[in-house]
């Protein structure tokens, strides 16, 4: 089989099981909903003020949604023998990673979408600068987010302390990424800035680390 | 054993000179140097900060290059890998040792200069965020599974790496959209020359102590290494009387 | 000695012993805690 068939055939294996229990979109899109109403709660923002901060918030909220779903994701493969059967096939460690990414990635994409009414609804919002690029720094910003989570979940697998190590080892290395993903945002919203500058580096970031975790996922899955 | 006769002999002279550079470089810090005409003693921070600041953006890249040989060498090369990885690790503490101090003098600068704590300038920002990033490298080695633990550390030392220049950009590329107050001046403030040995001598006290520092960790590592693996061979040879 | 100054009673002064004396007790106190975990390191297990 081709690469991108292994790839294609975890991503398959993923979006089933989740399609079947549907419990990790369904506590992602409950835990990113109540940080909206939670940053609602603290900040009670008119339009002008929620322009200013919706984008930071979506942002926190997708981040800490992410961190629920991604550990959960690598358990269910721990439980189920996955990673002994990974060793002893002949497909490549870094096609698990890749397939099992890319479903996180339509996993928090339909979060996403889903939370878009809401996030309109709550903070009364309508974009000031080009609306159309949000539809270009979502995809860049969840793939960031993504993609290094994914990993980082599989780095932290067998650790004592994993839901603490995941946040505590992602974070930091994701802060230019963040930071990049909420000024475009708001930069979008507020129509203020050119957000052209965010957007490159997001793209910088994703090509760096994807290669990155594509090269050093089969020394982590083999650390022993 | 001779060698670790040499070895402790060398260490204990450069300690005396490192001392003594780091002791001449403070006196001229606090005595010698000029009093600065706007911001008066208190500039006297920089001869620790500065010198300081620029160290900690050196061991961070002895950590990568340790961990990279590190990665390279488990395999083939298991003895030369456990060296390489007491490098990392000696490494990435003195890294967050030298940053901790750099954000602290600049702490107290500030209060001291602007009546505030802290200010989300590029420089301070960045350095805030290297620190975190290996903070982060010391708590996955402690949080890790034993067996783990090198091959993870050693693998996260690789992202931050690649991470270290983009957060440098990125932020520098934040404060230039959205200024904010700048401590220590902007980019055309340099160095009077009458400054400069007092400059001077504490970059080289400080390297030299962080030298020290850097090979007294690696050699505590190394000791604690062969520990566990003298505590490992002891209890297979424990099974193996048993098995007789 | 000139240094007489630094104990003085200005702000800055304070400031900028409390710098020195922290740098100083943040890398004495780093390489104290090698050396006491070196000390406890050489004894047999």
């Amino acid at each position: 089989m081709s690469y991108f068939g292994h790839v294609f055939t975890h991503l398959r294996k993923d979006l089933q099981l989740e399609w079947r229990s549907r419990d990790s979109v369904v506590g992602m899109l409950f835990f990113a909903l109540l940080v909206v109403i939670i940053f609602s709660l603290a900040f009670d923002p008119t339009a002008a003020v929620s322009r200013q901060i919706a984008g930071g918030i979506l942002w926190v909220a997708l981040l800490f949604a992410s961190f629920t779903a991604l550990n959960q994701s690598w358990t269910r493969e721990q439980r189920n023998r996955v990673l002994d059967a990974q060793r002893m096939s002949p497909s490549p460690a870094s096609a698990l990673f890749l397939g099992k990414a890319l479903a996180n990635l339509i996993f928090v994409s339909f979060v996403e979408l889903v939370l878009a009414p809401f996030f309109l609804i709550f903070y009364n919002l309508h974009a000031l600068g080009q609306g159309w690029m949000l539809a270009v720094v979502m995809p860049l910003g969840t793939w960031a987010l993504v993609c290094n989570g994914t990993f980082f979940a599989a780095m932290s697998l067998r650790t004592r302390y994993r839901e603490v190590l995941l946040p505590l080892i992602m974070v930091p290395i994701s802060l230019p990424a963040l930071l990049g993903m909420m000024q475009a945002t708001t930069a979008i919203l507020t129509g203020e800035s050119d957000p052209g500058i965010w957007i490159r580096l997001l793209v910088a970031y994703n090509i760096a680390f994807t290669t990155v975790c594509l090269l050093l996922f089969e020394t982590v899955l083999s650390a022993e | 054993m001779r060698r670790s006769r040499i070895y402790s002999t060398v260490g204990l002279v450069w300690l005396v000179l490192t001392l003594a550079a780091i002791a001449h470089g403070t006196r001229l810090a606090l005595v010698v140097a000029p009093t600065e005409a706007t911001m008066g003693n208190v500039q006297r921070i920089f001869y620790y900060h500065v010198p300081t600041s620029m160290l900690s953006l050196l061991f961070p890249y002895v950590n990568f290059v340790a961990s990279a040989f590190y990665l390279g060498c488990r395999r083939r090369d298991p003895m030369r890998a456990l060296t390489a990885d007491a490098v990392a690790i000696a490494a990435a503490e003195v890294t967050v040792v030298y940053s901790s101090i750099s954000l602290l003098t600049g702490m107290l600068w500030g209060r001291a200069a602007w009546g505030i704590w802290w200010t989300w300038d590029a420089r301070l920002t960045s350095m805030l965020l290297l620190w975190l990033l290996y903070v982060s490298y010391l708590m996955l080695r402690k949080l890790s599974a034993t067996g783990q633990t090198q091959t993870l550390a050693a693998v996260l030392s690789v992202f931050a790496a690649i991470d270290v220049p983009i957060v440098f950009m990125s932020i520098r590329w934040w404060r230039t959209q959205h200024p904010a107050p700048v401590f220590f001046g902007g980019p055309d403030t340099g160095i009077d020359p009458s400054m400069m040995p007092a400059f001077v001598w504490n970059i080289v006290g400080w390297a030299m102590w962080g030298v020290f520092l850097l090979v007294f960790r690696y050699a505590l590592e190394r000791r604690r290494q062969e520990r566990e693996q003298e505590a490992a061979l002891k209890s297979i040879e424990g099974t193996l009387e048993i098995a007789q | 000695m000139r240094l007489g100054w630094i104990f003085g009673s200005s702000m800055e002064a304070h400031h900028l012993l409390a710098a020195y004396v922290a740098v100083w007790l943040i890398q004495g106190g780093y390489a104290g805690w090698i050396a006491w975990q070196w000390a406890r390191a050489g004894k047999n297990l």
